[in-house]
Formats: C-alpha cells, structure tokens, sequence
C-alpha cells in the first residue's frame, strides 16, 4: 500500500479498489491461460454439452406423436386408468416441468421403467451395454489387429494388392451384415460343426459372477477357464461378421492415407537425407494414422448402434437388440433411455479420441 | 518446358464424343451397369414375371429345396423363393430409390443456399445437420419408424432424412471450393445473376460428385431398409422384400435349409454391388475425361 | 607446385527424361559440369529450365515418372548410378546436404525439429541418441537459432520462415558433408532473411571446405557467393564462368546479355 494511500479512509478504500482490480485482473488471465490448453477446454465443455444433449433428447421424445399413457396402461384400461396413468407419468404439467422432472431425474439415475422387461431401463441397459460394448471391442481387436498391417502392406505393395483392397472393400459394403452373420453361421455351424451353438455369450449355467459385464474379463478373474472358453468361444462369429464389414472401410482410408503421405515432401526430404526404410516408415506411420484414428473412432460409436442387426441374429442380448425391441414396441421410456446412452457414449468416445489427438499431433494443443 | 516430342497421333484431330466416350469406358461402369440394371428391370418387370403368386401362401409345400419347379425353393410358409426373389426388388428399389432422390434434391437445395450464401443461418444448418449426422443411424431411423408409424412411405422419408447431412455437406463442401475459382469470379463481375451462376456453372462441376454418392446412396438405403425389416421394423411380412426374406428364413438356417435366406441375400448383395461399381466407375470416367487423358 | 586434384562432384552429359501423356519431356539434356573442392558454383536460370532436376539427380533422386536416360555421376569418386540402396543412402545426408527450398512443407510436422536433425544424424553414426541430440543441439546453435537448447523441442509450425528454413540447412548439414547441394534456399524468405541466411550457409559452407552447388534466380546471390555460374535454360546448361570474370569485363557480351536475362526480379505473373 502507498504510504499516500494509507492515512485516510478514502485512501484506503481507493486501495482497496485496486487490489480488487488487481487480484481480477489476475484471474482472468489465470482463466485463459488454462482456455488455451485445449485439453482443459475440452474437459470444461463437456458436461454443458451432456446437458444439451439430454435435452435434444427429451425434445425428441417429447415431439412424438400418440399418447404414451395408453401404451402404460394397456389397451383394455379406462378413461380413468388412463387419466391416472398420465398424471403418473407427469403429462399432465406444463412442458417447462416436465422438463425439470426429466433433467431430475436423469440426474438420479432414473431412466424410467421399460413397458417390456417392466424392469428399471437403467438396470436393462447395465446389463446389455457391456454386452455390446465387448463384443464392438473385440471385433475393433480383430479390425487393428489385421486390418491395419494389411492396409499398410497394401498401400506399400503395388497394383494387385490395391485392387484386393479394393474389391474386397466393395464386397464388405455390398453385403447385409444380418446376412453374413446367417450366411457364417450357416458354413462354420451347421455344415462345418466348428462354431458354437450362435445363440447367447455363454453356455447356459457358465455364468460367472458380475463385475465387469464383459464375460471375457469376468470369467478369468473367476479363475474359470471352461467359462471363459465358451464365452470367447460365442464372441467369435459375430466379432469376425463385424470385423469383416466394418473394417473395410477403415482399411480403404488407412490405404489412401498411407499412399498419400508416403509422397509427402518431408518423406522425400527424409529420403535426401538418407534415412533408412525403417525410419522413413515410421515418419509417415506418424502422420497417417490420424485420419484413420478418427474412422476407427468413429465407426466404433457407430458399431454401438449398428451392431444392433448382428445381435440380433446371435441372439447377443446386446444393447441394439435392447433398442430394436424397444422401438418395435413402443416401449416410451426405453427408447428414450437408449438413444440417450447412446449419444453419451458417443459423447464420451469423441472426448477420448480428442484427447488422444493432442498426444498425437501437436498442431491440435493450441 | 523443354523439347517435347509429340507423341505419333496427328495433333489437330479432335477425336468424335462417341470415341471419347469409348476411350473413358471401364469395367466398373460395364459390370456394375449390367447389374444394377438388372435389378432395375426386375423392380419394373419382377411380379409380372414371376412363375408363382409371391404374395399366396401354400400349404405343404413348405420349405422345399430348390428343384426344377421351384427354382431356389420354397420358405416356410410355402411360397415360391424365386418368385419373392424377382418380385422383391419393386420395393426395396422402389424404396431405395425414392429416398435417394428426396435426398438428394433436398439435400443439394439446402447445402447449396447454405453454401452459396455465408450468412449465419448457413451455419446453424451445417451445425444441425452435424447434429443429424452424429445420430447412431440405424437406432435414430428405428426409433423415427416406429413412432411415426410403419408405412412404406415413412421408411422412404426416414431414409431420406438420415441422408440429407452427407449431401448437404458435399455440395457445400464443393461450392464453398468453387466460389474461390477465378471462373466463378469473373462471372460475377461480369454480372451474370446468382442463379444463373449456380446453376450453370456450379452444378455441373458437381455432378460427378453427386452421381457417385447416389449410388452409394441407393445401397445404404436398400441395406438399411432391408436391415428394418429383417427386426420387423420396416417393410412387414407377407411383402416381398429381401430383408423380409431373410428374415422368416433365419430359423430354417440353423437346421440347414439355406435356400430361403441364402438367395434373397445374394440379389440383395449384388444390387449394392453393382449400383456402388457403377458409380464408382462413372466418377472415375468423368475424372479421366476431365483430366483429358 | 599445383596439384591437379580431382573435382569434388563431376557430370557428364546428363539427360533426364519425364514420360507424360503428351509425350516426353527432357528436363535435362546433355548437361556436363564440375565442381571443384572447395568452390561454390552457381547455377541461375528461369522457372523450368531444370534446376530442381538437377539437384536431386545428383543423388539418384527423380521422381517417377521421370528417369536418367544417360549420363554420368561422380561424387568424391563414387559413381552415383551405379551405387547399391546402402551406399546411396549412405551417400545421401553424409556425403552430399540438400537444402531445400519452402522447408516448412519438407519438415515432419508431427515431430519436433531438433529430434528430426538427430535423426539425420543417427541415420549415418552409430551412437547414442544422446549424441545425436547433442550434435544436432550444436547444430541449430551454429545455424543461428536463438535458444537452441528450447527451440529443440520446436515442432515446424511453430517457428517462423527464416527459422525453418535455418533448421533445414542444420539437417543438411549436421553430418558435415563435402558437397552440399541448395536448392533456391532463399525463396520465399524475407529480403533481410534472404541475406541473413546465405551469409550463414557461406561461412558453415567454408568452415568446413565444402563445394557447393547453389541453384538460384537472383544474380545478385551468385555475384555475392559463388565463385563460378552457370547458366540454364530448357535444360541445357549454357554457359559456364568465373563471378570474377564477369565484374573484370573478361566476359564476352553476349554472356553478360544472357546473365541478365536469366536473372532475377521475375516478379510472379498470373
């Protein structure tokens, strides 16, 4: 403090005035520093962005025509059943607290009860979204795994092994996928015998006791091998009948985007150089694998959804199936309970994935 | 550049379109025309031809391997596979089709105000169309079936709208890059009216693009209408359609009659294949012609 | 007592070819020079005339889809052509620098500049990457970098054009090669950077008693760096003389005529 300052009340007070501004002046840019880094930004925005997309959801629902007491109620209830059950559900209160309700509820956890199961949609859903999150997560194994050298082998191999790629990615886009489940059913169980029975992750009784969900991981820490055979055994056909139509896309963008990048100027100055193959390699490896992380990325949350045909025919029990039963009944607060875990998901893997771009590419911290 | 010898050709010969376009013809275009009009003919033609009612079952003649009378056999419930087979494609096309197109014009419409004009509703309709975009496809398009009701023309609007997104962002894409071209600019200096401008110059630099993404279109939509039905959610039984199709036949597969799904499958598959080849092979043309190869 | 020793870098009726749709194109055709130990030749001509060519056929480097059609190349006795993968790599980066010009694009933008410059330097020593990091810390310090113990960890889009364009004459020449080969280093750069950056190739260039060949468009470079020029047009290599003769009026007028039509101020014109 200024020793002006410091002898009259006014002074004080002016003092006063300045540290404040000062101490804000501060923070500010304490506050921007942080906004700058872009991880930080990420963080901080997701959670308004979970509230919107609840709300889009809730808007969604919402706009659907049909009173969904009726359904509630079933089709025998009177007019009184039916004016309970609407008051019950909270339909009868003005959009703005129905609203509030919805956003209060979600922030408990209560998703609503499922018209099919008549069990809570959250407990559904913890059941099945491990189930399909094990079996996208190993079809996407099975997708790194083999695909990716491929891609890379093909974009470095001449004509004959762009033209395979190419064919084999038309091929995988052209086909049903709900098909070529049947269809490998069909050859590897029926005729061939080396399948298990394609119904279900596991043999009934195998069960082991929850604490993952993903019946791969559960039956090893229940130190259950015969368990853990049979359900790997059941993930195999519908990992592979995904890994097969969803990789070929993937694989036709690792292609392009190796060609690509293997013509770069700083490869060829790599090359002026004198680095060795290997190097070089490892340089376009680098700056390559970005485009193709976004579309493994994003074909995974796709897989979420889409995987919901398969699941069906391997009677998975999955979270596709979930939705798909749900849709097809009407069942309100499934639906609603779906599309909403769906997009969180979505939600969630975009967040990672951004995330690990800035580990990757540093043009993208700023 | 240097001294370029010229390659044997006389140099002041301008070679026919015709010849032109027999220069640029490719496989693709031929293999993958070949079979997408064939289903075309069959989706105009497939009922009138078919051997058998595909919509009457029979009993006891149910689940029938494929023999001489009956061609790919019969399902379950005894109707002839061929018949449903050749019959199908009216509506899976039917329906493929009609939402490509609604796509597309719609589409095309919006991403080309939205591209053409920068005002800041251009914006809010690339973020929604994001927004649209980000959907899980298939759940979004079950769950728009199901509460608007299971007509045929709801599954056409449905599909139609989960596709709209990519033809908006195409042509805007495209628009956006073609606005900076000198040819662009000198038409407005010129003073050549907006839409004029669009629709002269603009659009035809973009067909190419769009021709190919239609086709792709046409088999996202025949894939996706055929996956609704197959989970009951589209098209209903006793409609021919391939999904359908495939559907009543999944039980039988597991005891070892493949016949019923196994061929609705394969005409399914190879619609899509051919309709993406032609595609593929048109762009490819047009690309070659373009770069005066 | 003058010792006739070996030129450093020898070309002998060069003729590249480029195979197009419309029919081929020679880029460089029968062209034949020497660089001598030590000198720092020029070499000016127009956009086209194939200079590019000739720098990265100097190391066996044409892209398809053009090829050497003839010719011979000797670097510090080697014969270019006819050298094994190895050994031309070996070649490339040890015993001839390329400096090449608009360095941002030809920076790995993924990877920090000072790991890129040890890199070059692993590729042809077999040592640590602590000593790699060392030298090519030393490096960018020689280069001119301001902090270059921080600026290590640069990544390319974060460094300006003058400083980018340093980083690629420390890649060049962190091995210390005899010959070094600079593609238009300065184009696009600054005119004080312009300056700023030749003084510096000069005196690394001379430290080291290196040849060097520096391809450019502006006579007023080649006046003040090099020590002979050549002249390029349509892929021929027209005139060859001393910077010296041109200034003591030694030098017939029709090449003078020529020197100032191939020179510089080519402004760009759409």
């Amino acid at each position: 403090m200024t020793k002006k300052n410091s002898r009259t009340i006014s002074g004080y007070g002016r003092e006063l005035l300045c540290q404040t501004r000062i101490g804000a002046e501060l923070l500010t840019r304490f506050i921007k520093a942080l906004w700058r880094i872009y991880v930080v930004r990420r963080l901080i925005l997701f959670i308004p962005l979970l509230v919107g997309v609840s709300m889009a959801v809730f808007v969604l629902i919402r706009m659907a025509p049909g009173n969904p007491a009726y359904l509630f109620a079933g089709p025998t209830a009177s007019l009184e059943t039916i004016r309970a059950m609407e008051i019950k559900l909270g339909l009868d209160q003005s959009i703005w607290v129905q609203c509030f309700l919805y956003m209060k509820n979600l922030a408990n956890g209560d998703l609503g009860v499922s018209l099919i199961t008549s069990q809570p949609v959250l407990k559904d859903l913890a059941v099945r979204l491990p189930a399909t999150l094990e079996l996208i997560t190993f079809a996407m194994l099975l997708i790194i795994v083999v695909l990716v050298p491929l891609g890379i082998l093909s974009a470095v191999g001449g004509n004959l092994a762009g033209r395979l790629s190419s064919g084999y990615g038309f091929l995988a886009g052209s086909l049903p996928d709900f098909w070529w489940g049947l269809m490998l059913i069909f050859v590897f169980y029926t005729l061939l015998g080396w399948a298990p029975v394609p119904f279900g992750r596991i043999d009934f009784g195998l069960e082991p006791p929850v604490v993952t969900g993903f019946l791969t991981i559960d039956t090893l820490l229940a130190n259950d091998l015969a368990a853990f055979r049979s359900a790997f055994g059941r993930l195999i056909l519908p990992g592979f009948t995904l890994a097969f139509i969803f990789g070929a896309p993937v694989l036709k963008h690792l292609r392009t985007t190796m060609a690509t990048g293997l013509q770069a100027h700083y490869i060829q100055y790599a090359h002026l150089c004198g680095l060795s193959r290997t190097a070089i390699f490892r340089y376009a490896f680098r700056n390559s694998i970005i485009p193709p992380l976004t579309m493994a990325g994003m074909t995974y949350v796709y897989l979420v959804g889409a995987a919901a045909l398969v699941e069906s025919v391997f009677a998975w029990g999955g979270f596709g199936q979930y939705a798909v039963q749900a849709a097809i009944s009407s069942d309100y607060m499934a639906v609603s309970g779906t599309v909403l875990a769906a997009m969180l998901i979505a939600l969630c893997i975009y967040l990672i994935l951004d995330l690990v771009y800035t580990l990757i590419d540093p043009r993208v911290r700023n | 550049m240097s001294s370029v010898q010229p390659s044997n050709s006389d140099p002041y010969k301008v070679p026919k379109a015709r010849e032109r376009f027999v220069r640029h013809l490719n496989t693709s275009v031929i293999v993958g025309g070949i079979l997408a009009a064939g289903s075309i003919f069959l989706a105009i033609l497939g009922p009138i031809l078919a051997p058998y009612p595909p919509m009457e079952p029979s009993a006891g003649q149910q689940l029938l391997p494929p023999s001489s009378i009956h061609w790919f056999g019969t399902d379950d419930v005894g109707m002839d596979v061929f018949s449903r087979v050749i019959a199908a494609p009216r509506v899976d096309l039917g329906i493929a089709l009609s939402a490509t197109i609604l796509a597309l014009t719609i589409g095309t419409t919006i991403g080309g105000i939205a591209g053409y004009f920068r005002t800041w509703w251009s914006e809010l309709i690339m973020r929604i169309s994001d927004l649209i975009q980000s959907f899980p496809v298939f759940i979004l398009a079950m769950v728009l079936v199901t509460i608007t009701g299971q007509e045929i023309w709801i599954v056409v609007v449905v599909i139609a709208f989960v596709n709209i997104p990519l033809y908006v962002r195409m042509i805007r894409a495209e628009l956006l890059s073609l606005r900076e071209r000198t040819f662009v600019e000198a038409a407005i200096v010129i003073g050549v009216p907006a839409r004029r401008i669009v629709f002269r110059h603009l659009i035809p630099n973009v067909i190419g693009t769009i021709i190919n993404q239609a086709t792709i279109t046409m088999g996202v939509a025949m894939l996706l209408t055929a996956g609704l039905s197959f989970v009951g959610a589209g098209v209903r039984v006793p409609t021919p359609e391939w999904g359908v199709m495939i559907a009543t036949g999944a039980s039988s597969i597991v005891t070892g009659q493949w016949w019923p799904s196994v061929f609705p499958g394969v005409a399914l598959s190879a619609s899509v294949f051919g309709f993406a080849l032609f595609g593929d092979g048109v762009s490819r043309m047009l690309d070659s012609r373009e770069r005066g190869a | 007592m003058n010792n006739e020793t070996q030129p450093d870098v020898i070309v002998r009726n060069l003729t590249v070819e480029f195979l197009s749709k419309t029919g081929t194109v020679r880029a460089l055709n029968d062209v034949s020079l020497d660089i001598n130990p030590g000198e720092t030749v020029g070499i000016v001509g127009q956009s086209g005339s194939g200079k590019s060519v000739l720098i990265r056929s100097l190391v066996n480097f044409v892209p398809k889809p053009g090829r050497i059609k003839q010719g011979a190349i000797t670097i510090n006795g080697q014969d270019v052509l006819a050298l094994p993968p190895a050994q031309l790599r070996s070649l490339r980066g040890r015993n001839v620098g390329v400096i090449v010009q608009n360095a941002r694009v030809h920076l790995n933008p993924v990877i920090s500049v000072g790991r890129q410059i040890a890199n070059v330097y692993l590729a042809h020593h077999d040592t640590t990457r602590r000593d790699a990091w060392e030298r090519a810390t030393e490096m960018l310090s020689a280069v001119g970098i301001p902090d270059p113990k921080e600026r290590m960890r640069s990544y390319a889009h974060e460094m300006s054009g003058g400083m980018v364009q340093r980083v690629v004459i420390a890649m060049a020449l962190v091995c210390r090669p005899g010959v070094v080969l600079a593609d238009e280093p300065t184009s696009g750069l600054d005119v004080t950077i312009q300056d700023q950056v030749l003084r510096l190739f000069r005196s690394l260039v001379s430290k080291t008693e290196a040849s060097a060949l520096l391809v450019t468009r502006d006579m007023g470079i080649v006046a003040n760096f090099c020590d002979r020029v050549g002249v390029m047009d349509n892929g021929r290599l027209i005139e060859m003389v001393r910077v010296a003769d041109i200034f003591s009026g030694a030098v017939q007028p029709q090449t003078k005529a020529l020197l100032a039509a191939a020179s510089l101020n080519e402004k760009q014109v759409f």
